[in-house]
């Protein structure tokens, strides 16, 4: 995460706490009621909304101190039963009013009767700002307001200062070394589950991490920060940072995030990076503003991307050798194979470059198998793929060919000059022509018939259309009659 | 029973797809321009085409094979009243599916059937059956065909009803059209002449050739004797039949090469001695090399106004204007070629245009899509000269472009934008394979292989994208006569809204339907022809 803080912070840095006779708020009311309530000893105002249909209650206030161009976090405490109850930042107008160009943020509370603090990170582009807080358009609900702290954005993770890391121990399964917990202010854990960890924060202050400092990593060297995460939020994330630690204000160096949809379901989060520098952090957790959500994590992994990559080019070639014996379905296969030969390509430049000749070997060993996989099977009096082929007396031979790595018909291109082809229907025996350019079609289902016939030695080569590797072609030979 | 009767009793039989017979189900495809793999669509339209006498309509249907054993069927073309058809007159395709370099699998090329005429149709897949006229080899009139489609192994046979009206009017108001590296792709004997037969038909009328002229000189620039016209002799006598213009790369010889550290010029006297760019024994030189092949050109029924030098290829810059400036004042109504790539050479083009150093200008389109303030210095520069005016694309992966958007359209844009016409990189390639391999296949090289049509020795196969580059100069054609004949107000605002709503969705083929019978009606009515 590279942080930017801005020279000039913004003065505003404020608590606002509510007052019975709402000094300093503005209130605006359609069919409802706004009212100062008494709560454990301090002052809280309700909004309540009556049956009516059109109804806006809101109370709003103007943030002073600012000015544009400022980055400033507001937090709003309450508790709703609507999620139309809301925090709106208004610039340049006021939360109802209809103005054309105006400022808009705004975020909704849950209907679920527990106290919530709302943040909004806002950059100021219209003057005045108003914070608003109320009810739009729903019936019969309330809305409790607690306290507003405005102050300025300092990045959605902690600064220095609010750090405390502590080193930590993780269950055996996780990677080795020192993990750094970071936790703010003591708002939130870090506990163990049977495969891995947990993470709570408590309010929406809370950073909640995992860190880990490495500098075994080679400078050009690719690694592969991976977890498997389970988080009911999209601020759940999984990090690698090159020449700085995740949570210190740097500017232009690399990283790579990848975060969590937020569905609470398992994941495979995954981050990669090519290594720059002698010092790569990885980091795991929440960023602010994920009050009372958690986070789950197993099978933490960092690997080093060409320890994997034999094993991937194994379970590539093993695919592809099922998928010739058709114990695998193809089409299946061929998207895998094809996907990681894509991604496998991507790095074969560096390797080659890098001189790394064992990956450089192991790369062509796929792109071989690929090709392999891909290549024209057919058969001549039962023999698989013979090199040479003799015409029989009457100067023609039959050749079968097999479609095995498409489940869908593909054409093939026969390339044969000076010979008569011709393809076989085998049911009626009809014999006739290929298509302009020699071009016949095989199904996946059954192999297609063709009927070569030449006076004279030929060099045939088979040529699929449909392929994903270079030098997919078969070649063979028809030796003439005596 | 007459022909049309018998064609609704069939469509109202056959439910929602035109015909089916067995396990084959036939029905029009809704779009012949898609690309896309021919699938099972259960659209019924009755088709029928009106053209112009010189067009080349298109059908396409697609055969399915809903049962789960490949079959082989005939497909065979009758007039209903059983007239032979002349064989000229029409072509019977299917499309094959290549994969490109993207991974996609396009049904691009479009080879002929077999003479037997049988396709073969895998268990659930669909085959297309591409059926294409020459209207120029048929008489004006109604033409009512079915085309037959027959399972080889069973009796029934499926017609498909068309209809094809052949209007008595004809239109060679075609645009420029240039395909780069018409050096006919090295190819001899029967292979150049269908390569040109297909080229020429499909309205290629500016060749671009790379054949060299080489000449010797002194070390004062005096050209020593005349120079090499061996090889430009070659292909000034094939293309002089069907060449608008002729463009000539030969000037390669007088480039600036400013890469080349060793030497800022790259011509060399008899003695060894090289000729630095811009001086006076380079200019000496290339005013009289120019003045050569002028003359020669000349007698050989090329005069100045069909060919022009193309100097720089992608480049206007300070090199480009110095060989104008010199050829221009040896020659001065030799044409001289440019087409603009980058932002650069954009503050050449007004230069050259306002001192007639340029006659023919050809950037690409994204030049025209650049934002306003770019665009409008553009037709700035070149409102009030008299240049030849052509916008041209590249790129690849070009098997996976749209036929319709980036092929039919340009003839659309050329009209849109009021230029001659345009071009393309690339249709045929340059001899021996130089991009990108074979066209059959994008993996055998680095780069995909960027050409539309397929060519090898004694066979050149069409791709549905060259198909739609034709389809799109017989609309210029076609709106070029109807707004040569458009007097009133009306009809000149009928042929702008249909250029209008082309240009809005440049990838719908209903709206190209729509928008052409819209003008193909116009005609109709402005040369008082019954509908």
């Amino acid at each position: 995460m590279t942080i930017i803080i801005p020279l000039l912070i913004c003065a505003v840095n404020m608590d606002w706490t509510f007052k019975p006779d709402m000094k300093d708020w503005e209130t605006k009311n359609i069919n409802g009621k706004i009212e100062a309530v008494q709560l454990q000893g301090s002052t809280c105002i309700k909004l309540t909304t009556t049956s009516a249909r059109k109804n806006f209650t809101v109370i709003r206030r103007q943030i002073n101190d600012v000015k544009i161009g400022d980055k400033i976090e507001i937090t709003a405490e309450a508790k709703a039963d609507t999620s139309r109850a809301k925090l709106v930042i208004s610039g340049g107008f006021k939360w109802g009013e209809k103005v054309n160009g105006g400022q808009y943020v705004e975020k909704k509370y849950t209907a679920n009767y527990i106290w919530t603090k709302l943040r909004i990170v806002v950059k100021v582009k219209k003057l005045p700002l108003y914070v608003n807080l109320g009810i739009y358009k729903a019936k019969n609900k309330y809305l409790l307001l607690k306290n507003v702290s405005i102050k300025p954005f300092l990045g959605n993770i902690a600064s220095k200062s609010e750090l405390k890391s502590t080193k930590i121990n993780l269950p055996g399964n996780l990677p080795e070394g020192n993990w750094e917990q970071i936790i703010t202010e003591n708002k939130g854990s870090l506990s163990k589950t049977n495969n891995g960890i947990r993470l709570l924060a408590d309010t929406a202050d809370s950073w909640v991490a995992l860190r880990q400092k490495h500098n075994k990593f080679k400078i050009g060297e690719e690694i592969i920060f991976s977890a498997e995460v389970k988080a009911p939020t999209e601020n759940a994330q999984l990090i690698v940072t090159d020449g700085f630690i995740w949570g210190e204000a740097v500017n232009n160096r690399p990283y790579h995030k990848t975060k969590h949809s937020g569905s609470g379901e398992w994941e495979k989060l995954q981050a990669r990076l090519t290594v720059s520098s002698n010092m790569v952090c990885v980091g795991l957790g929440m960023s602010r503003g994920c009050a009372k959500q958690w986070l789950e994590a197993r099978n933490i992994k960092i690997t080093r991307e060409r320890e994997i990559i034999p094993s991937q080019v194994k379970n590539t070639e093993t695919r592809l050798q099922k998928c010739a014996k058709n114990s695998e379905n193809p089409l299946k296969i061929r998207n895998y194979c094809k996907k990681t030969l894509i991604e496998l390509r991507k790095r074969f430049a560096a390797f080659k470059q890098a001189e790394d000749t064992q990956m450089i070997t192991c790369l062509k060993s796929l792109r071989k198998t690929l090709i392999k996989a891909e290549t024209p099977v057919f058969v001549s009096c039962g023999v698989i793929n013979p090199e040479k082929i003799k015409l029989d007396s009457e100067k023609s031979i039959q050749i079968e060919i097999y479609n095995i790595s498409r489940a869908h018909s593909i054409y093939m291109k026969i390339n044969a000059p000076g010979a008569k082809i011709k393809e076989i229907d085998p049911t009626s025996k009809t014999k006739f022509g290929l298509l302009e350019g020699s071009l016949f079609q095989v199904p996946d289902a059954e192999p297609a018939i063709l009927e070569i016939s030449a006076n004279q030695n030929v060099i045939c080569e088979l040529l699929p259309l449909d392929h994903n590797s270079g030098d997919a072609y078969r070649k063979f030979t028809i030796q003439k009659w005596r | 029973m007459n022909f049309m009767l018998k064609s609704y009793m069939l469509l109202f039989c056959s439910g929602i797809v035109l015909s089916t017979r067995g396990a084959l189900v036939v029905n029009f495809n809704p779009n012949p321009w898609s690309n896309s793999n021919p699938v099972k669509i259960s659209t019924l339209k009755q088709q029928s085409k009106t053209v112009l006498h010189n067009e080349h309509p298109v059908f396409l249907v697609n055969v399915h094979n809903s049962s789960s054993k490949r079959l082989f069927a005939t497909v065979k073309l009758e007039e209903f009243n059983k007239v032979k058809i002349p064989e000229a007159s029409f072509c019977l395709r299917t499309s094959v599916n290549i994969r490109t370099k993207n991974g996609t699998l396009k049904a691009d090329p479009l080879p002929r059937l077999n003479k037997e005429q049988i396709i073969s149709i895998p268990g659930g897949e669909s085959r297309q059956v591409w059926l294409e006229f020459d209207a120029s080899k048929l008489i004006p009139g109604q033409h009512d065909y079915t085309l037959n489609i027959q399972n080889i192994n069973n009796v029934p046979v499926i017609q498909v009803p068309l209809n094809l009206r052949i209007l008595p009017l004809a239109s060679n108001l075609k645009p420029d059209l240039l395909v780069w590296d018409c050096s006919l792709r090295g190819t001899e004997g029967e292979t150049r002449e269908l390569l040109l037969t297909e080229l020429v038909s499909s309205g290629v009328n500016i060749f671009h050739s790379i054949c060299e002229i080489p000449a010797k000189f002194d070390d004062n620039g005096n050209m020593l004797g005349i120079p090499d016209f061996k090889e430009l002799d070659q292909i000034a006598k094939v293309l002089k039949p069907h060449a608008r213009i002729l463009l000539l790369r030969a000037a390669n010889l007088f480039k600036q090469r400013k890469h080349r550290s060793k030497h800022k010029g790259y011509l060399k006297s008899v003695s060894g001695k090289l000729i630095a760019f811009g001086s006076p024994a380079w200019k000496t030189a290339l005013s009289q090399w120019a003045q050569a092949v002028s003359k020669h050109l000349a007698a050989s029924s090329f005069p100045n106004s069909k060919w022009a030098f193309y100097p720089y290829d992608e480049y206007l810059g300070s090199g480009f204007v110095t060989f104008a400036k010199t050829v221009k004042a040896a020659v001065p109504d030799v044409q001289i070629f440019g087409n603009p790539a980058g932002r650069s050479s954009q503050q050449y083009l007004g230069t050259l245009a306002s001192k007639k150093l340029i006659d023919i200008i050809c950037p690409t389109a994204a030049r025209y899509y650049a934002e306003k303030a770019e665009r409008v210095s553009l037709y700035k520069a070149l409102k009030n000269s008299n240049v030849r005016k052509l916008f041209y694309f590249a790129g690849w992966p070009q098997k996976d472009f749209s036929p319709l958007k980036m092929y039919r359209a340009q003839s659309w844009k050329a009209l849109a934008w009021n230029t001659n016409g345009w071009g393309y990189w690339t249709a045929t390639g340059v001899a021996k394979n130089l991009w990108g391999g074979s066209p059959w296949d994008d993996y055998d090289n680095p780069r995909p292989n960027p050409e539309s049509l397929y060519i090898e020795d004694g066979v050149v196969i069409p791709s549905r994208r060259w198909r739609a580059v034709r389809a799109g100069v017989e609309d210029y054609a076609l709106i070029s006569l109807v707004r040569q004949k458009a007097t009133t107000a009306t009809a000149k605002n009928t042929i702008k809204n249909a250029i209008a709503a082309v240009m809005a969705a440049p990838d719908n083929y209903k709206i190209y339907a729509s928008q052409r019978q819209k003008m193909i009606d116009l005609l109709m009515q402005l040369e008082g022809i019954k509908k």
